[in-house]
């Protein structure tokens, strides 16, 4: 190890929340992540719900009555708008790796696309569910 | 993947780069189809018997396989970027990392019973 030891404790770890200044594609991309931490704790809930719909006529009408509780209707929004903006702000990292958009205005754009999908799907969804 | 000499002191980085993003492309053709089918039931369009004969068959079966295995295997390695990022004791992110994993692992093999079990 060379000897710089004691400037590298001192340094702060990724991802440097508080030292860089908030930007719409840094923004972008935490919304990717904590969507993306809404999806894996969907997980459970999705199983809860195919098994119950794929059960006894009984158990298919409790679920259809959970999911138009309250509750249910929210978190079928919430995982719904979570994961349409995953899926397209996924692609868009998918195109960034593949060299697309890499730009900083670019990545200012697709960024507020992205944004913006999530936006969009909130108000379709509400619509459809309510 | 062209041009790097080193792939760094951990080695398998790239491998979990790669499998993020395969995962990814299944999931992205697979899930939301899967969540329309949710939204279908919701709304009425498809009663008890229309969403079984939609994924009971070995089509249903198979992609449903195919989808708890990439789901499961993103999140997965998502969660442990997440993880990595920002629970800097070791101690605690090991164990933290671990249970996700054997968590991940008891849905899927629970997902897979519920799924190969249907009409049986």
């Amino acid at each position: 190890m060379p000897a710089i030891k004691h400037s590298e404790k001192n340094r702060p770890l990724s991802p440097r929340l508080s030292v860089y200044r908030w930007q719409i594609p840094m923004m972008a991309s935490l919304a990717h992540r904590a969507s993306g931490m809404v999806l894996a704790l969907f997980v459970p809930v999705y199983l809860f719900l195919l098994t119950g719909l794929t059960n006894s006529p009984e158990d298919f009408s409790r679920m259809l009555d959970w999911m138009h509780a309250w509750p249910g209707r929210l978190i079928l929004w919430f995982t719904g708008v979570a994961l349409f903006y995953h899926m397209v702000n996924g692609i868009r990292f998918i195109l960034l790796d593949a060299g697309w958009f890499e730009a900083r205005e670019s990545m200012r754009i697709t960024a507020r696309v992205s944004m913006g999908a999530g936006v969009l799907a909130a108000l379709l969804l509400g619509s459809f569910l309510w | 993947m062209l041009g790097i000499n080193r792939f760094g002191t951990a080695h398998n980085g790239l491998g979990d780069w790669y499998v993020q993003r395969l995962t990814a492309v299944v999931v992205a053709l697979l899930l939301p189809p899967a969540f329309v089918l949710l939204l279908s039931v919701y709304n009425g369009t498809l009663d008890q018997m229309q969403l079984l004969d939609l994924v009971d068959g070995y089509i249903g079966r198979m992609l449903h396989t195919l989808l708890l295995i990439a789901l499961l295997t993103h999140a997965h390695l998502g969660v442990k970027v997440i993880v990595e990022d920002y629970v800097h004791f070791a101690a605690l992110r090991i164990p933290l990392m671990g249970t996700v994993m054997i968590g991940l692992a008891a849905f899927g093999i629970w997902w897979l019973s519920v799924t190969w079990a249907w009409g049986s």
